[in-house]
């Protein structure tokens, strides 16, 4: 696997990523790739030192990693590993160091590379497998972050997606973590008799039942109490087990009570849906089938994942038994069209200009529709 | 026999709005693209031959429901190049004759396309306004 070791490239493969933008969210991945590489690097100092009880002083800081850009193509942030720290900190190790550093990444690219392969790689240390819970966690479907020069044993460029990564993860264990964005209703809240210590509060989701997550007391007091039933939106890091099923929330990135504004306009498109849930056999002057639970469903969850949309949308049924939801969007017309299977499609056309949005049909209400949807509006949440 | 498209740009082309397309006074796009039973045939009436009112109150009293009548230009439909053609039905046991009868011919469209269309003419037709609303 040639690769350059004096820097290391990643380049992020996805739409949003297309034209040279890297968004914020990914941003840790760039730790975590460290953190991954230094694993390695660790392991392979106590296999060649076994004598040595410690890893020397400074071991850990002296394997600094700067960005020191983001070429061209798609968005490759360039990681250096910065001789200079390593210089300083460990003087009489620096050689060894940087050997240790080409051989670790190595170990990387051959870890990622046979993710595929359910006997082709050593059990993971609870330090990999940290760092790979944080690596690509931002990752959606159809993404993938590739080891720019790399080669796989496929003769291709290595590359960690979603579901590689997924089974990297859970090998040889039963959970993995990722990131679950969406919203639910206020239930509880508590605050720790203790004076450090932090609260929680409970938060009904459609996707996971119930869930506690904790926030610090002073926002527990002055934000959620009060506000029982009330709609919050949440972005989390958490952990599922193999089948997907939920097991913990590990991180909170952000949970906030919704507008609200928004939280009237939820409640008019659900309505609306409910109500269109009402037609029967033949409403449309003898044709048109009743509106199915999935497609019911699937705009639920779309209302959910993106509640800042619902003040635009207008919603009516398809002959189908699905729904069409329609918006207008800093000059652009889009529909979104769910099918009695729950599967989304959206395209659009421009107002005030020739300009089309040529239809990109999804399987589900899915992280990759998502993504498409957020491309084309600029909302995340 | 060849028919003949219709060829005043001008002329309004009707066309009912069920009353599920409609959501706080906006209107779906759906009306305005064939639906799988129409076969690439969108029905509408001609201002040359009735009003709106009396194809609002021909629909309805066929037995079907609208909310309004809006209305799509020939030209606007051959904007998108859709040929628009007479169409004129006769009357049978349970149906009064519709003479005005036309429809624009999206045959030569995807669905895909059609949707897109659907929304340009909407939006055409909600710039002309209802042209008959029941009171």
């Amino acid at each position: 696997m040639p690769v350059d070791r004096k820097n290391f490239q990643l380049r992020y493969v996805g739409d949003r990523f297309k034209g040279h933008r890297l968004p914020l969210d990914v941003l840790p991945d760039l730790a975590a790739f460290r953190d991954l590489v230094v694993s390695y690097v660790k392991a392979e100092w106590r296999g060649a030192h076994t004598k040595r009880e410690r890893l020397p002083k400074g071991f850990e800081k002296s394997i600094a990693f700067n960005l020191t850009g983001i070429a061209d193509g798609s968005a490759i942030p360039t990681l250096e590993w910065d001789r200079e720290t390593a210089q300083f900190l460990l003087p009489d190790f620096k050689d060894e160091l940087e050997t240790l550093v080409e051989t670790a990444y190595d170990r990387v690219l051959t870890l990622v590379d046979r993710a595929d392969n359910p006997d082709g790689t050593a059990l993971l240390s609870s330090e990999n497998i940290r760092a790979l819970n944080r690596f690509g966690s931002g990752l959606l479907d159809r993404e993938r972050i590739e080891f720019v020069g790399s080669q796989g044993s496929d003769g291709n460029v290595v590359y960690l997606d979603f579901q590689r990564r997924k089974r990297l993860i859970t090998r040889g264990r039963d959970s993995y973590q990722t990131r679950f964005e969406s919203i639910g209703k206020l239930l509880g809240s508590e605050l720790e008799t203790s004076d450090a210590a932090d609260g929680s509060i409970k938060v009904e989701t459609m996707e996971y039942g119930m869930l506690t997550l904790p926030v610090p007391s002073d926002r527990v007091r002055d934000e959620f109490d009060g506000n029982i039933d009330a709609e919050v939106q949440f972005a989390l890091m958490i952990e599922l087990n193999n089948n997907d099923t939920f097991r913990s929330v590990v991180e909170v990135f952000d949970v906030d009570v919704i507008d609200g504004a928004v939280v009237s306009d939820l409640e008019r498109c659900r309505t609306r849906i409910s109500k269109l849930g009402e037609l029967t056999e033949g409403w449309n002057n003898g044709d048109g089938v009743p509106i199915r639970p999935d497609a019911a469903t699937a705009a639920f969850r779309l209302l959910a994942a993106r509640p800042r949309l619902a003040g635009r949308y207008h919603i009516y049924p398809t002959d189908e038994g699905g729904l069409l939801m329609e918006f207008v969007y800093e000059g652009w017309d889009y529909g979104i069209e769910i099918g009695p299977n729950g599967a989304p499609a959206i395209y659009g056309v421009q107002l005030d200009g020739p300009g089309e949005f040529d239809t990109r049909s999804f399987g589900a209400v899915s992280v990759e529709f998502l993504a498409c949807l957020d491309e084309r509006t600029g909302e995340t949440i | 026999m060849t028919v003949d498209p219709l060829d005043d740009s001008e002329e309004v082309l009707f066309r009912q709005v069920h009353p599920a397309f409609l959501e706080d006074g906006h209107i779906s796009s759906s009306p305005f693209s064939p639906s799988n039973k129409d076969r690439g045939k969108l029905s509408v009436d001609r201002s040359a031959l009735t009003t709106a009112e009396a194809s609002f109150r021909r629909f309805t009293g066929n037995g079907y429901q609208s909310a309004f009548v809006v209305g799509v230009s020939v030209g606007e439909f051959g904007a998108e190049r859709l040929p628009c053609y007479p169409d004129p039905i006769e009357a049978t046991a349970s149906q009064q004759a519709n003479p005005a009868h036309a429809y624009a011919d999206y045959s030569g469209t995807t669905t895909n396309e059609s949707k897109r269309i659907g929304k340009r003419l909407r939006n055409k037709a909600l710039d002309r306004g209802i042209l008959f609303l029941p009171s």
